[in-house]
């Protein structure tokens, strides 16, 4: 057992999935359920997640249970995180310090909040395909095996089709791999050699992710939801810049720490390449170059049936980065920027808390308001549980009653956490009232309720908490939550 | 470090982890909010605790964040905790892994901790942080020859972040004092040092004092003259003196041991029975007299002379607070159970009566953990419950408030006549009756008082309702409707007057 405990890889794996399981242990020991993840039982939305490239999550269900446990979920995201911890630290050969930070990095960052606060329901399956995309980037680049890199590709396939977003976080490892090798004076032609097996591994996942889905899209006769969209920034400098934005985003409770330690480590790296150029050039701008497009790699069009989300784990990738650039500088000044990493990574436990915390106070405020809003359904004459169709017309986030908690507004700046109530879009009440209230409401389709909302007399009707905001019309019993 | 130093810290670091985990884990793993937790964000309450003396606490905000999320707490307490209880371990030189862990065990779990936890999450960390700072200025004074200079900089540092926690430094004090004439020290140099160590509380006090000015000059801020602040230390009356040091001397005995036909905390009552608490004291003067027996006469009179003085020192900071003490400033009552701890340690080696004695009091120390422990995870899950009732309750009331004619959200004002803790529907759960006698447990909603109503409201539920301030006083019009309508949960117990929504709870 000793043995095993001193083993690198296992340490960091350990370490990691320690860290995350102590830092996120809120979000998995209570109802923090939010925005998509009121669907508390995730495989109700088998179909959408096929339709939108996400095919193999309807079969990990099947696995690990269609009704997501926060502790099951968590235990989960927090052994891939360490997985993906580990086949970083493989990858890029770090040890010590550098090794412990990179864990750090990856176990407390804005995207695992952010799934963890939004995406509760999905987030082993999210990380799962990070862990994937992880150990197929390791095994293709430094494989233990000649065929290892045959493996890597199903792998790599396997996190595509399990959240087609992490392609980025692949290519974004590639290129790490190369400037790693670089740094440590590598000969050329065998990094080059691995870069190439690198991208020809990622392009055949991504080969066989397609083939994937075009032939479960035919099998269960869905058309796809899913198309190429483009990163945050929108143009290509903006999708450079705003990975590199992102390290300065207040994502943490100790903003104005946060810009000085990132702006310091990026002066320090800038250094660190300097230094590296002069004992050699060619090396030192092959090196330069490739971490200048970093933001990029780490932001690639996402193939996905919604537009890309703030944060990704590959972002954490920059922090990184910048320590593995720094670990050529002297001991001393790693052992300052660990101290500095060390800091923000407090910074991002803290707020990661006060997110969970905000998340589980709008669970409470959304079961006062919606048991207001079912005891005004049951009122209706003619109104029947279960039998009447129903019609929910917009939301308590854009009603009367939304407003933001005293003291929580620097919270916004994760888009996660924007939210007042736990149902924010008309959809998510459906879930809401089946899976967290566990009431049988006939919720009318979209269509059908689109048709609804245009109607005069429906517009005429007081939007929830005034008196008369639910009505009869037609046999379809409609609820207006917000004009 | 020596290799026997690395385990004992590290014994000590684990099982303070644990014990923390067993006694306060639900706390940091629930919502729980109520009462005077029910201020989750302290955005905008810097001038009331400045005005209280405890200007630091502003500050270390900044570091843990101004929303009192618990498992953040927890993390910063059981931080806190462990190298508090590495320094106590250490300064005590305990050495037998179960002496390290009841030590590690009472200082997690005891009730002023409990208390904290369930009904004062918001300063349970700052409270940890405090005492940390006590006892690392008794390590600095302890370790280096002029550390006793020094160490009034973590006292006074520790004075403004709380008050109530600079009497567990007096206390380390002692029992350091006290192992040092068991150890052999001459009583000579053990006096000089116990000379140094009031000089270094003084000095430590002093300068809190300088900086409370200070920092009160700068920011234009007065001293509150409220029951727990600082104003009034300055109009100490040097004729009070006595009286209060007597009855700062007496409180702990009353307290400890039942003493007395009134409990002598208003708001508090202990959760150990007294007879536990007298068969420990009896064991401890058992070990004290076993330890004076292989002592010369001067160590011997010099350590029951020390004896003498800490109950004192467990509580002199009812002097400086005119004799008003609560729950949450009787910490130093329960760290005191290191001294049977330390006794036990040195007598261990020896025969057989004196075995005995050592296992019957680590075994006591054991059950007083256990009571702890205990009494800790239940008060938790009694704030817990209350939030979610508050929730249920809180939901009716909004709903007859919405329903009311000329009522719109986030403009009508509003004004709540009442606590829900005394309304009709407040009761006390069964099972749970012995828990509310305890500080900060007597409410049953976590709405629990006008202001505590108004934070619920703001920053739990958040239903855009335009609340007056608590304690608002009703017009002659507002009253007589207030007179003239039913009390919540009865139909009619919320109406318009003037404008203003009216909602009667009690």
């Amino acid at each position: 057992m000793k043995t095993i405990l001193r083993r690198p890889l296992v340490r960091a794996a350990l370490f990691a999935a320690l860290l995350a399981a102590v830092v996120h242990a809120f979000c998995f020991f209570n109802l923090t359920y939010s925005g998509p993840s009121v669907m508390v039982s995730a495989g109700s939305a088998a179909s959408a997640q096929t339709a939108a490239g996400q095919f193999a999550q309807p079969i990990y269900w099947r696995i690990r249970g269609s009704a997501a446990s926060p502790l099951l979920v968590g235990a989960i995201a927090c052994a891939c995180i360490g997985l993906c911890a580990a086949a970083v630290v493989r990858l890029l050969d770090l040890r010590g310090l550098p090794a412990a930070l990179t864990c750090a990095a990856l176990a407390v960052n804005p995207h695992v909040t952010s799934v963890f606060a939004s995406s509760l329901h999905t987030a082993d399956a999210l990380m799962l395909a990070c862990a994937l995309m992880c150990t197929a980037s390791a095994l293709a680049m430094r494989p233990p095996h000649r065929l290892c890199p045959l493996l890597a590709a199903c792998l790599a396939a396997g996190a595509l089709a399990l959240d087609p977003t992490v392609f980025s976080l692949g290519a974004a490892l590639v290129l790490m791999h190369v400037i790693a090798c670089l740094l440590r004076g590598e000969p050329v032609r065998a990094i080059v050699r691995s870069a190439i097996v690198g991208a020809l591994v990622l392009l055949a996942g991504a080969a066989l992710f397609a083939a994937g889905h075009f032939v479960m899209l035919r099998r269960a006769g869905l058309s796809s939801s899913a198309s190429l969209r483009m990163p945050r920034g929108g143009s290509l400098f903006g999708a450079w810049l705003y990975p590199a934005a992102q390290l300065f985003a207040p994502l943490t409770a100790y903003p104005p720490v946060q810009i000085a330690v990132h702006a310091a480590l990026l002066l320090l790296a800038l250094l660190a390449l300097v230094l590296l150029m002069k004992r050699d050039a060619r090396r030192g701008l092959a090196a330069l170059l490739l971490a200048l497009l970093m933001p990029l790699a780490v932001n690639l069009p996402v193939y996905s049936a919604a537009p890309a989300a703030q944060t990704s784990l590959s972002f954490a990738l920059l922090d990184v980065l910048l320590v593995m650039l720094l670990s050529t500088l002297s001991l001393r000044i790693v052992k300052i920027a660990s101290a500095a990493l060390a800091v923000m990574t407090l910074g991002g436990v803290v707020f990661a808390n006060q997110v969970y915390v905000k998340k589980n106070l709008e669970f409470h405020a959304t079961l006062a308001a919606m048991t207001r809003v079912v005891a005004r359904m049951e009122a209706t004459t003619g109104f029947t549980p279960g039998a009447t169709p129903t019609a929910i017309i917009g939301s308590l986030e854009s009603g009367e009653l939304s407003v933001q908690r005293e003291g929580f507004e620097r919270l916004s700046a994760l888009e996660a956490a924007r939210n007042n109530y736990a149902a924010v879009t008309p959809d998510d009440y459906t879930w809401y009232l089946w899976d967290i209230m566990g009431y049988p409401a006939n919720i009318v389709g979209t269509y059908e309720r689109d048709q609804l909302a245009a109607r005069e007399d429906v517009a005429a009707l007081p939007a929830f908490p005034a008196e008369g905001c639910t009505a009869m019309i037609d046999g379809t019993l409609v609820v207006k939550l917000s004009d | 470090m020596t290799q026997t130093t690395k385990r004992q810290l590290a014994y000590a670091v684990g099982f303070t982890l644990l014990f923390t985990l067993l006694s306060h884990g639900y706390r940091f793993l629930s919502l729980g909010y109520s009462g005077d937790a029910m201020l989750i964000s302290q955005v905008g309450e810097e001038p009331f605790q400045i005005a209280l003396g405890r200007f630091l606490q502003p500050v270390y905000w900044h570091i843990r964040g101004y929303i009192a999320a618990p498992l953040t707490v927890g993390l910063f307490t059981a931080a806190a905790l462990a190298v508090s209880a590495c320094i106590a371990c250490h300064v005590l030189r305990l050495r037998r892994p179960l002496s390290i862990a009841l030590l590690c065990g009472l200082m997690c779990a005891n009730e002023t901790l409990s208390t904290a936890s369930a009904a004062y999450l918001q300063w349970l960390d700052v409270y940890a942080v405090s005492l940390m700072l006590c006892l690392l200025g008794v390590l600095l004074s302890r370790r280096y020859r002029l550390g006793w200079l020094l160490a009034p900089v973590p006292f006074a540092l520790a004075l403004a972040l709380y008050q109530a926690y600079l009497p567990c430094a007096a206390v380390l004090l002692i029992l350091a004092l006290i192992g040092d004439l068991i150890d052999g020290d001459a009583p000579g140099r053990v006096f000089l040092r116990g000379v140094r160590a009031v000089a270094s509380l003084l000095l430590g006090l002093l300068l809190y004092a300088l900086m409370l000015r200070m920092v009160h000059g700068a920011l234009g801020v007065t001293a509150s003259q409220d029951y727990n602040g600082v104003g009034r230390v300055a109009a100490l009356e040097l004729s009070s003196l006595p009286g209060l040091i007597a009855g700062a001397y007496a409180m702990p005995l009353r307290f400890l041991f039942g003493v007395g036909e009134q409990p002598p905390m208003t708001w508090h009552i202990a959760l150990l029975p007294a007879p536990l608490n007298i068969a420990l004291a009896l064991l401890t003067c058992a070990l004290i007299a076993a330890n004076l027996r292989r002592m010369k006469l001067p160590a011997a009179l010099l350590t029951l002379l020390m004896c003498a003085v800490l109950p004192l020192a467990m509580n002199f900071v009812q002097v400086i607070s005119e004799g008003i003490v609560s729950g949450l400033m009787i910490y130093a009552f329960f760290f005191t159970a290191a001294l049977p701890l330390m006794l036990a340690e040195r007598l261990a080696p020896v025969r057989l009566p004196g075995r005995c004695v050592c296992g019957a009091a680590c075994a006591l120390l054991a059950l007083v953990l256990g009571i702890d422990i205990a009494a800790s995870g239940q008060m938790s899950l009694k704030r817990d419950l209350e939030f979610t009732a508050t929730t249920s309750a809180a939901a009716r009331i909004l709903d007859a408030a919405e329903r009311t004619e000329g009522y719109v959200p986030g403009e009508t004002p509003v004004l709540v006549h009442g606590l829900l803790s005394s309304s009709a529907i407040a009761v006390e759960r069964p099972g749970f009756e012995t828990i509310a006698r305890h500080q900060g447990m007597r409410y049953t909603y976590a709405a629990s008082y006008e202001t505590a109503f108004n934070w619920y409201m703001d920053m739990a539920i958040a239903p855009n309702m335009n609340l007056l301030p608590a304690k608002t006083t009703p017009t002659d019009g507002q009253q007589r409707a207030l007179d003239a309508m039913p009390a919540f949960p009865q139909p009619g117990f919320a109406a318009m007057c003037d404008g203003v929504l009216l909602v009667k709870l009690q």
